[in-house]
């Protein structure tokens, strides 16, 4: 019988560095596998390759006897799915989507959002789970986005599922029920490829082990037959049994209090949180994740306020929300995250050492040469490579570790808070690690610990504090409390369930339903405020709401909607396209000049469009071709567009234009202008695209989350084409009324009109950083800066006062949507509804 | 997981540089009046303008942001010196009110973006239009012509035969040089750049940093609005909108990242350079102002495409 994989001899290098040498092995249906080694082994270029998302040198990848094209879209076809370790989601969109979103049509052209419902229902049944399907991904959990990805393979039929470290940021009770989804799926018939660095998981989980070291595979075996022992070696080419650690000497009990905590609260993280830590003690933060342990942590750092109570170091009060104050103090904050929160990976070694300690190292606010410092922190830590010029990206995982934990010392702290210190860390760096937190406590610090790890909290902890759902429910010695007590604790089943009110909420079904959610949007404020201005005018400028004047409001918005539109659809994308102005001149002087030659008007219109889009596409080949970001390729094309008309025209007025086209900026039925049906026309078409149509749907996902996007599958190249291209076809249909309703043009038209374009979008409430905005805000949007700008007109007041308008409407946009944001920030942090993860047996 | 080797310096000062050396060379074999001193000393006042402008657009570039208000600082510093010319107030007194109300709308940026934490391109698009929109309202529009010739003659005075404003653009370039490189400020707003999440969680006075930085860069409009005026002898409310797009290219051909957490000084001094240097050897040359425009553009995008190409092709090696 064939294995539903077989690996033949794969090999990688990256540069003149192998990666992987020759790996091979095969795997049945039904078979649990687990990737294990240390970091480094080639463990993450091996489910690249198996992703498709990199191309092995050599060898070759069979699915059920079939070779395997090296490509995503191939990978993905012949049923493999990878859950890497940052889930690959797209936060701004529901978790319904998120599941069934890609294969709602059976990957087809069209995308209807109930069928992906249905799915994605259907799938969370077979899973035995339920999930708040209509809201955003980014709101929810980690484990519950963990839940959301792994039903994302299954509605993709993956035959073959591989989980990179699933468990690492889930406590114990969501990884256990991770663990019984992986066995279950197993003995449905999919292979699973499961990576951990949490031995017990694998070893209950795992059918057989397959353990890479230096790029090669150093054992391959059923995980019966295999011994712990035998494992290590595997794993680090020794056999030598893990050191039994020397807890840290007793701590007499009249050491001081360095830390003292005392009542602390922030809503919606943690409650009345009083604890201390001596000198010398090693206390241990145990919990789930999510009870509000990195929260408190932080807090007590300065970078949340407390709301109330007090953090004191040595008895003395330190100043709430002040990271510098914390620092002046002897606090240190390591956190969990090292590449996003600890350090700066692209400089050098040495800069990130002196990060936390610059003001120290400089004289007179210059900082001087810092590499003798620097190569003296390094050898003090054992840094390898020991060269402080290098960039810090270039260092292995525990490197980085190490620097991290060395620009904290450099502080020389009283207090050292320390996150996950040993997530994603191999065996032999965790147990440096250990040793050196033991050092420092030996030394007098006073050292708080974050972890979940049930085994290192036993093994470091003179103390452990156990956090629940934002309290500290116990406080105690940890070895003689011991194990199944700790655990009770963590996860409330020891029968202590805490009061009602503190309660995590069951699903925020609030968030779900759209009328509300609606009042809460950026588009109501908007809307309000359009109502409050009209009110106003109806009261102090009556004339206003003449048909005439509400119909010349509307002209004279339509041009401006129908590229604002063209410019939501970048913005979309985290894009910007400033040479607007330019194409939209172009357009309007070379249509008036196509028709003044006595061109038949469909091919003048065919040829406009023509236009329009080559000129769109001009700039995403720019952008998608060779990587000049959207700003400074807009930028560039701005000035040759705008050149290349003027050298054409010389400036030149197109004064007359041929009644056909004239007839464009005419009346229309209604009373209304024809421009005006072009912008709805426009309007709808794009709603349908984006709504209902797969590629409409990829601009949001390429927006949300390029890499994730990437990873599906979804072609970069292909949206940013689509959004370029839609921009400047869009100018194009814009340009044929903005010559018909001014009936003349010149070269210099539309100067510095991109801006009022990017204006009208942002006070629409789209997020330039991509993937949030709507038809209705941007239409708000418009509608804003227009009826401003009537009303001043109206009201007699002076053209010039116009800007000054028009930049305090823009200004008070940002702020508002800054508020809201920050607003929204804040209710993201809500502690995880827990019982969702309870409802429904595998 | 990831190759040990080092990031090659970004090549495209160097690029940039010597694709203008030979444009020089072309220009000077082409036209005898190139490397004339008249020439040089009309190329240098425009260049030095813009120069100051693309200096504090650097380090404003380089914490990750953006000043799309420019334009609108020098309009509203120029207008103010104006003002302060029909009140009689002197050489000294324009100047100090130009560089005040500059530093002064610099502040408000810093205020909104740095304290108040709100998104750059958003909050300086809308200083862009409420600024230009006050230069508008208070100057009515018209132009203004009566400054005092203490004041005009700035842009013709020069120290050993080197124009003064182009003395002032060295010694300022000079001065953000070592900034950005030495000064514990000029770090803040690199690491900033390079990841706001971990500058905060360093404890790094951030706000502060990035008020300066704004406020910096508002300074050197009103200084830039002072040199221009002096050379056009003329204030008016939308004198400073072209520069705002000059300085960006000029940054980005020297080679600073537009996502920021990097500043080449020298590089933009190339690249403010290249542009005018350019722009001047093609009038020389014949070419029309029309195409010259489109050139120079078609240069910004060359040179970023290719430093690029160069770039991963290196890392793909």
């Amino acid at each position: 019988m064939t294995p539903l994989l077989e690996i033949q001899q794969i090999r990688k290098s990256y540069g003149a560095a192998p990666v992987l040498r020759e790996i091979s092995f095969r795997q049945p249906a039904g078979e649990v596998l687990a990737l294990l080694g240390q970091n480094g082994a080639g463990k993450s270029t091996l489910i690249k390759i198996l992703a498709g998302v990199l191309p092995p040198d050599a060898g070759s990848i069979r699915i059920a006897g079939t070779p395997l094209e090296p490509s995503v879209a191939a990978a993905r076809a012949a049923g493999i799915a990878v859950i890497y370790q940052d889930l690959s989601l797209f936060p701004n969109l529901s978790v319904a989507e998120n599941i069934a979103g890609l294969d709602a049509a059976g990957g087809g052209f069209g995308f209807d959002p109930r069928a992906a419902r249905h799915r994605a229902q259907a799938v969370l049944q077979r899973m035995g789970t339920m999930l708040p399907l209509d809201q955003p991904v980014g709101e929810l959990s980690v484990a519950m986005q963990q839940l959301t990805a792994i039903a994302r393979s299954l509605t993709c039929d993956a035959r073959i599922l591989i989980l990179d470290e699933p468990t690492a940021s889930l406590a114990q009770h969501e990884a256990e029920r991770l663990l019984q989804l992986v066995r279950a799926l197993a003995a449905q018939g999919s292979a699973v490829i499961f990576v951990s660095h949490r031995m017990a998981e694998v070893r209950s989980v795992a059918d057989r082990f397959l353990v890479l070291r230096d790029g090669q595979v150093s054992l391959d075996a059923p995980a019966a037959a295999t011994n712990d022992a035998q494992l290590g070696a595997a794993m680090f080419g020794t056999t030598t049994a893990v050191a039994s650690p020397d807890r840290a000497s007793a701590v007499t009990t009249d050491a001081p209090a360095l830390l003292r905590v005392c009542r602390a609260s922030r809503p919606g993280e943690f409650t009345e949180v009083s604890f201390t830590v001596n000198a010398g003690e090693v206390v241990v933060c145990a919990g789930l994740v999510g009870a509000g342990r990195s929260e408190c942590a932080q807090a007590i750092f300065g970078l949340r306020t407390l709301e109330s109570g007090t953090v004191e170091v040595g008895g003395r009060v330190v100043a709430p929300g002040r990271p510098r104050a914390a620092l002046a103090a002897g606090l240190a904050y390591v956190p969990e995250h090292r590449l996003q929160e600890g350090l700066f990976p692209q400089q050098s070694v040495q800069s990130n050492l002196a990060s936390a300690v610059l003001p120290r190292l400089a004289a007179h606010g210059w900082v001087p040469d810092m590499r003798p410092w620097a190569a003296a922190q390094v050898a003090a830590h054992h840094v390898r490579p020991a060269d402080v010029t290098a960039p810090l990206w270039t260092l292995s995982g525990g490197n980085q570790q190490k620097v991290l934990l060395a620009k904290w010392l450099a502080t020389t702290p009283k207090v050292l808070l320390l996150d996950e210190p040993t997530t994603g860390v191999d065996v032999a760096a965790r147990q440096e690690i250990h040793q050196r937190i033991r050092t420092l406590a030996g030394e007098g610090l006073a050292v708080l610990v974050i972890s979940s790890d049930i085994d290192e909290i036993l093994e470091l902890a003179t103390r452990v504090l156990v956090f629940r759902q934002g309290r500290l429910v116990l406080d105690a010695a940890a070895v003689e409390t011991g194990r199944e007590p700790i655990i009770a604790a963590m996860t409330g089943l020891d029968g202590t369930a805490l009061e009602p009110t503190t309660r995590a909420p069951a699903l925020p079904v609030a968030h779900s339903r759209p009328s509300r959610r609606f009042l809460a949007t950026y588009e109501a404020g908007l809307a309000c405020g359009l109502l409050v201005l009209l009110a106003a005018l109806a009261a102090f400028a009556p004339r206003f709401f003449h048909a005439d004047s509400l119909s010349a409001l509307l002209r004279g918005n339509a041009v401006l909607f129908i590229l604002a539109l063209g410019m939501l659809l970048v913005i979309l994308t985290a894009g910007i396209d400033v040479s607007v102005g330019s194409m939209l001149a172009v357009v309007s002087v070379s249509v008036a000049r196509i028709a003044n030659h006595g061109t038949p008007p469909a091919l003048t219109l065919l040829l406009t469009l023509s236009l329009g889009l080559g000129l769109g596409l001009i700039n995403a080949a720019l952008i998608a071709e060779l990587a000049i970001p959207p700003i400074v390729a807009t930028l560039g094309t701005l000035g040759v567009y705008r050149g290349l008309l003027l050298q054409w025209t010389g400036g030149d007025w197109v004064t007359t234009l041929p009644a056909w086209l004239s007839a464009f900026g005419h009346r229309g039925p209604l009373g209304l202008d024809g421009a005006v049906y072009a912008a709805l026309g426009v309007a709808l078409l794009l709603a349908l695209f984006l709504n209902r149509t797969q590629a409409g749907r990829d601009v949001f996902r390429f927006g949300g989350a390029p890499l994730a996007a990437q990873r599906l599958g979804i072609s970069p190249r292909r949206v940013l084409y689509t959004v370029y291209g839609g921009m400047g076809l869009l100018t194009a249909v814009a340009g044929l009324f903005y010559a018909a309703q001014l009936g003349s043009v010149q070269g210099n038209a539309a100067v510095g009109y991109e801006l009022t374009v990017i204006s009208a979008v942002v006070l629409g409430g789209a997020n330039l950083a991509g993937g949030r905005g709507t038809l209705l805000g941007t239409a708000l949007g418009v509608m804003l800066l227009g009826t401003i700008q009537s009303a001043l007109i109206l009201l007699h007041v002076p053209t010039f006062w116009q800007g000054v308008a028009t930049g305090l409407m823009v200004l008070l946009g940002v702020a508002a949507a800054g508020l809201r944001r920050s607003g929204e920030r804040r209710s993201s942090v809500a502690p995880l509804p827990a019982a969702s993860l309870q409802q429904g047996g595998a | 997981m990831t190759g040990t080797r080092h990031r090659p310096e970004l090549p495209q000062p160097l690029v940039v540089g010597a694709l203008l050396a030979l444009f020089c060379a072309y220009v000077g074999w082409r036209s005898g009046d190139f490397w004339t001193a008249a020439n040089w000393q009309l190329l240098v006042q425009p260049m030095a303008e813009a120069g100051l402008v693309a200096l504090g657009m650097t380090l404003v570039i380089a914490t990750g942001g953006i000043d799309l208000s420019v334009g609108s600082i020098i309009g509203l510093s120029a207008v103010a010196a104006a003002w302060a010319a029909q009140h009689h107030a002197g050489a000294t007194g324009i100047a100090l009110t130009a560089l005040l109300i500059g530093g002064g709308c610099g502040a408000c940026n810093g205020l909104l973006i740095g304290v108040l934490g709100l998104s750059p391109i958003l909050v300086t698009l809308g200083t862009m239009i409420f600024f230009g929109g006050l230069a508008v309202t208070v100057s009515a529009g018209a132009s203004f012509a009566g400054f005092p010739d203490t004041l005009l003659h700035l842009s013709d005075a020069d120290w050993v035969g080197v124009p003064v404003v182009f003395l002032i653009f060295i010694l300022v370039a000079v001065g953000v040089y070592l900034a950005a490189r030495y000064s514990l400020w000029g770090r803040y707003l690199l690491h900033q750049g390079q990841s706001p999440v971990a500058a905060r969680f360093s404890a790094m006075p951030i706000r502060s940093s990035l008020f300066g930085v704004y406020t910096v860069q508002g300074l050197f409009c009103g200084l830039a609005s002072l040199l221009m005026v002096a050379r056009l002898a003329s204030a008016r409310a939308d004198m400073g909108q072209a520069l705002l797009l000059t300085a960006i290219a000029g940054v980005v051909l020297g080679g600073t990242p537009v996502m920021g957490g990097a500043a080449t000084v020298p590089g933009t001094v190339i690249g403010i350079a290249t542009f005018y240097v350019v722009g001047n050897g093609l009038t020389l040359l014949g070419v029309p102002t029309f195409v010259q425009t489109a050139l120079v553009a078609g240069l910004l995008l060359f040179a970023v495409g290719l430093a690029n190409q160069l770039r991963s092709g290196r890392t793909a090696a």
